[in-house]
């Protein structure tokens, strides 16, 4: 119930945050706060309390049925909700000085609304339904490239195989003998996750989104969008655990995972900008989530979920580095900053899993885990992450030359991309925060 | 309503080879031709055939709901067609710009027996033949496909419609270069989709989730259009 309301404020928000979209800060504002509320709440109130709401009890964490569908809070849905409502403040927040599309509060509400619909609701294939409501609005907040149609494309492509993968469930429970029923709905649902995740081979959309597109829009689909599709497979695998126990399972996500890397890291050597090199980046760190994931074991899937919060640190560290640089470059009142570059810089080093970043934690432990049974996996994992270090390096001498000469002032935005900087360090050399064991 | 709804049943005994035929034309029309509104004509006679297809296993009224869903994306995809054509050519033309652009090329150029024979018939783009190709080898695939791997729940004839829709959607979202076109192709693709699962799952709420998620494609395609055209 208490994440129903969530989604009704979220998608309530909208309305005045449209209304107030020629007063961008104050939109924002009014959004990253109620994305900082509904995170804080979620995580610090207790599951089972009990509360009282126009004259009924409800308990969190209670199933609520609307129009004949389960709303369900559990442990797996409140750490997902959590995680997608604060990358939210986050987003908004830094979107505040660095993000000049009106719409940023607006929809990005609205998409987060139908995320959390997407985590909450059962069974899982109206999640996919309202995940494809998300992906579709979340194009809005784009500015019209091709990597927009791309993702779109993709996206909507791995619609069908969820919902007809559910069909043939319900079919294997009326004829348990058909084996090949199983087998056709697990081929039918990692072919849409490898489709939303942007695996090798359905990887195009990742570079070319990032591309061209505003990188705080890119920094939302990639972090929230893309963590709700990794919580969604999480969820498939809790409720269908027969997907991880089949014997191919480990294999094909091991190839598929260092496929992803590999291709990712080699494409990441070539200069073809910031955006395409936090695109392969993505997709590089993308591809070690899905290696963590086939080991199946409870330490990597507890190390694909360190694995997830290291990404989005990176992702948002880097995305807003871009945009501080994009916008410094537009306004030549404001002089030149380095601090653009250089938490650009320090994001794209942790996605790549340098030390002492906050990625090398959770790509340390994936190494240690997979090194006694597969060291040659491991070395190409860690070629591919030297790929995207080469590709910082071609571009960081031209981001380091100072496009204006005027001094300048230090401004609120350089504290935040400092912060986040300083995070990115921080939390690698101290990383007790997210890796509990 | 009552009466609309005989109407409706009365024309779901088109829903046979006339109908699989007519969704032929339609895709034919949305592949082949490049003009927006010969696009949009095509995509308004798919959403039509596929309404008269979707009768021979859901109710007439949600039949009647994926009907009005089809017309408010086919007018969103008008509009979005003839604001483009407007913008790209400096002004509203009704997407005969590059028509008129031709002409003037050619009344440049010395008049021709051949030239002349030939401007009687529509033209077409360079990419013509490559485009009927692939209308050519999207129904040899989805009539092998229906053969081989018949969709279970649905009628042999709606089954081909659905492996036709798919095919044809793949390949127009493939081929496009422009949003508008990827857009076209995601639409067709999913309508192919909601015409087979809509025998599997034939609930409500589905259908209805299913017909928003095609307005918003509408929406963030129209969106994309105009903004590069911009």
């Amino acid at each position: 119930m208490l994440a129903l309301i969530g989604v009704g404020l979220l998608l309530l928000a909208m309305i005045p945050t449209y209304f107030l979209r020629r007063r961008r800060g104050v939109a924002l504002l009014l959004a990253a706060s109620v994305s900082a509320v509904l995170g804080f709440g979620i995580a610090l109130i207790p599951m089972g309390r009990t509360f009282v709401l126009w004259g009924r009890e409800f308990a969190v964490g209670e199933t609520a049925t609307v129009f004949g569908r389960s709303i369900v809070l559990d442990s797996l849905s409140q750490t997902a909700l959590t995680f997608l409502f604060l990358i939210g403040a986050a987003l908004f927040s830094l979107a505040w000085p660095l993000e000049s599309g009106e719409l940023y509060a607006p929809v990005g509400l609205g998409v987060l609304g139908l995320l959390t619909a997407a985590l909450i609701v059962r069974p899982l294939v109206y999640a996919m339904l309202f995940l494809e409501l998300a992906v579709a609005l979340s194009v809005l907040l784009l500015r019209g490239g091709v990597g927009g149609a791309r993702y779109l494309t993709f996206c909507v492509l791995a619609l069908p195989g969820p919902l007809v993968a559910h069909w043939l469930l319900d079919m294997y429970a009326l004829t348990p003998d058909q084996a090949r029923l199983l087998y056709t709905a697990s081929l039918l649902i990692g072919l849409s996750f490898a489709l939303m995740l942007g695996l090798v081979p359905f990887h195009p959309w990742v570079p070319a989104l990032a591309r061209r597109e505003s990188p705080l829009a890119v920094a939302l689909i990639f972090s929230a969008i893309g963590g709700t599709v990794w919580f969604l497979l999480l969820d498939y695998l809790r409720t269908y655990p027969w997907l991880s126990q089949s014997p191919y399972w480990s294999s094909a996500l091991t190839a598929l995972g260092i496929g992803t890397v590999v291709i990712g890291g080699l494409l990441g050597t070539t200069r073809r900008g910031w955006g395409a090199l936090l695109g392969y980046a993505v997709m590089v760190d993308t591809g070690m989530l899905v290696v963590a994931l086939g080991r199946g074991e409870a330490v990597g899937l507890e190390l694909g979920r360190a694995m997830m919060l290291t990404r989005t640190w990176g992702v948002l560290t880097m995305a807003a580095g871009l945009a501080a640089v994009s916008v410094r470059r537009e306004s030549a009142e404001t002089g030149w900053s380095p601090w653009g570059a250089v938490a650009a810089a320090a994001g794209l080093l942790s996605l790549a899993g340098f030390p002492p970043t906050v990625g090398f934690v959770s790509r340390w432990g994936l190494y240690r885990l997979l090194f006694p049974e597969q060291p040659l996996a491991v070395l190409a994992l860690l070629l591919a992450s030297v790929g995207l270090v080469v590709g910082l390096l071609r571009m960081l001498p031209h981001a380091l030359v100072p496009d204006l000469s005027r001094p300048r002032a230090l401004l609120a935005v350089d504290l935040l991309l400092l912060l986040a900087t300083v995070g990115a360090i921080g939390l690698g050399l101290f990383p007790q925060f997210l890796i509990y064991r | 309503m009552g009466t609309f709804l005989e109407w409706v049943e009365r024309i779901s005994a088109l829903a046979a080879p006339p109908a699989v035929g007519g969704l032929i034309i339609a895709l034919g029309l949305v592949l082949l031709a490049r003009r927006w509104l010969l696009q949009v004509v095509g995509m308004a006679v798919m959403y039509f055939v596929v309404g008269v297809l979707h009768t021979q296993m859901i109710r007439p009224e949600v039949v009647l709901v994926k009907l009005l869903i089809g017309a408010v994306v086919c007018l969103a995809l008008g509009a979005t067609g003839q604001s483009a054509a407007g913008l790209a050519t400096g002004g509203d033309k009704g997407g005969r710009g590059n028509e008129e652009g031709e002409r003037e090329t050619e009344e440049a150029a010395p008049p021709s027996r051949w030239r002349n024979f030939l401007r009687r018939f529509p033209r077409w783009s360079d990419d013509a033949p490559l485009r009927a190709l692939a209308l050519g080898a999207a129904l040899l695939v989805a009539y092998a496909g229906s053969l081989r791997f018949p969709l279970p729940q649905v009628p042999p004839l709606v089954g081909l419609a659905c492996y036709l829709l798919g095919v044809v959607g793949l390949f127009l979202a493939g081929m496009a270069e422009e949003p508008l076109g990827a857009g076209l192709g995601l639409l067709v693709f999913l309508n192919g989709f909601d015409l087979f699962f809509g025998a599997l799952e034939p609930s409500l709420v589905v259908a209805g989730l299913l017909g928003l998620v095609q307005f918003l494609i509408t929406l963030a395609v129209a969106y994309l259009t105009l903004a590069r055209a911009g």
